[in-house]
C-alpha cells in the first residue's frame, strides 16, 4: 500500500498524514543543554588528544636527553678523577690503579699528575706502574723510613726562623777563628 | 796397661764422635725436611662489587718461603695472577693486590689469590693477612673481610 493508492479512503489518508507529519515540540532550553554538553565533550576530547600528543613528545625528548647524558657526560667518579690530582707524597694503592684504568678505558681527559712513570703520556703503562708501586715492599720501606724522620715542615719549624747551632766549648767555629786572626797583634 | 789405655782412648773417641752426630743431623733428619703446600687468600666484600683489593700477607711462625702466586677463582680475577713484588718471594711477607674493570665483579666471598709456599722444618707456620684496600667500581672504599684458608 502506498500514498498514491487510489483505493485508500481520503479520511484515512488524512488521519495518517496528520499522525506522521507531527512535529515534536522540543523546548529550546533542552536543545541548548544538549548542544552545550556535546560541545563540552568535544572540547575534552580535543584537550586529551593534545595532551597525549604533547606528552608523548615531551617524554621522547626527556628520554633522548637522558641517553645523551649517559653517553656524553662523564660519570661521577670519572669527572672526580679528571679533576683529582695524584698526590706524589701519598703511597698509591690498587684503588688508584683501578680508577686510572677505568678512566683510560672511558677515554676521558685526565689530570697530568697521573703520569706516574713520567713518560709524558697517561696510558696503561701508568696503570701498571701504579699497581707495581702499590705492592712494592721497597717503596713501603722507604716510606716508613721517611715517616721515622719527620721533615722540618712536619715539626712546625720554618727554615727562615731556624737559628744556627751554637759552637760547643773547646771547638771554636770557623767564624771565631777568623775573628781572632783579624785582631791586631 | 797399654791395651787398657788404648781401649779407653778408643772408647772416648767413639763417644766424642757419637756426641757430634746430633749436631749435624738436622741437615738430613726430619728437622731439615721441607714440604710444599698452598694457602688461599679469600676476600668477602659483603655484598658490594669488589673492583680492587690489596692484602698484606705474612708467615709469622716457622720457616716459610713463598715460591709462587696463582690467580683468583672469580672470572674478574682469574685472567692473571695478582700484582706482587717478586722480591717478596725471598721472604715471608708479601703484599698482593689486583683490580678489575669488568662489569661482572664478585660480591660474595671469593678466592683472590693462591700462595704456593715451602715450609722448612716441623714448626707449624702461623699466617697473618691484613686488608690494606678494597673498593667498588667507583673507587669507594668498602668494608671487606680477608680470610686465609690453609690447604689440608
Amino acid at each position: 500500500m502506498s500514498n498514491d493508492d487510489p483505493h485508500l479512503p481520503p479520511p484515512l489518508a488524512d488521519a495518517l498524514r496528520g499522525a506522521f507529519a507531527h512535529k515534536p515540540n522540543v523546548p529550546a532550553r533542552l536543545d541548548e543543554s544538549i548542544l552545550s554538553r556535546a560541545l563540552t565533550k568535544f572540547a575534552q576530547r580535543r584537550r586529551m588528544r593534545m595532551l597525549v600528543r604533547w606528552g608523548s613528545g615531551a617524554a621522547a625528548a626527556i628520554a633522548a636527553c637522558i641517553v645523551l647524558a649517559i653517553f656524553i657526560l662523564p660519570g661521577p667518579q670519572q669527572s672526580q678523577l679528571a679533576q683529582k690530582k695524584l698526590d706524589p707524597t701519598r703511597q698509591v694503592d690498587m684503588v688508584d690503579a683501578m680508577l686510572l684504568a677505568r678512566q683510560i678505558q672511558g677515554g676521558r681527559a685526565i689530570d697530568r699528575s697521573w703520569d706516574f712513570n713520567r713518560d709524558g703520556k697517561i696510558d696503561q703503562a701508568d696503570v701498571e706502574a701504579i699497581a707495581h708501586a702499590a705492592v712494592s715492599l721497597e717503596a713501603r720501606t722507604i716510606q716508613t723510613e721517611r715517616r721515622g724522620l719527620p721533615g722540618l715542615d712536619e715539626l712546625g719549624v720554618k727554615i727562615s726562623q731556624a737559628r744556627p747551632a751554637r759552637p760547643r766549648q773547646g771547638a771554636p767555629s770557623i767564624a771565631f777563628s777568623e775573628l781572632r786572626k783579624e785582631r791586631p797583634q | 796397661m797399654k791395651r787398657v789405655l788404648m781401649l779407653i782412648l778408643l772408647a772416648a773417641t767413639i763417644a766424642a764422635i757419637g756426641e757430634d752426630r746430633p749436631a749435624t743431623a738436622p741437615a738430613t733428619g726430619p728437622a731439615g725436611s721441607s714440604r710444599f703446600t698452598y694457602v688461599d687468600l679469600m676476600v668477602d666484600p659483603m655484598g658490594q662489587p669488589l673492583a680492587a683489593w690489596q692484602v698484606e700477607f705474612a708467615a709469622e711462625v716457622g720457616k716459610v718461603t713463598l715460591v709462587g702466586v696463582e690467580q683468583g677463582e672469580h672470572p674478574a680475577y682469574a685472567k692473571r695472577p695478582p700484582y706482587y713484588d717478586p722480591a717478596a718471594l725471598a721472604g715471608n711477607r708479601i703484599i698482593l693486590g689486583d683490580f678489575s674493570i669488568d662489569q661482572n665483579l664478585p660480591k660474595a666471598r671469593t678466592r683472590v689469590a693462591r700462595l704456593m709456599i715451602e715450609i722448612r722444618g716441623e714448626a707449624k707456620p702461623q699466617y697473618v693477612a691484613k686488608l690494606m684496600a678494597a673498593a667498588s667500581a667507583d673507587g669507594t672504599k668498602i668494608p671487606a673481610a680477608v680470610m686465609i684458608v690453609v690447604a689440608k
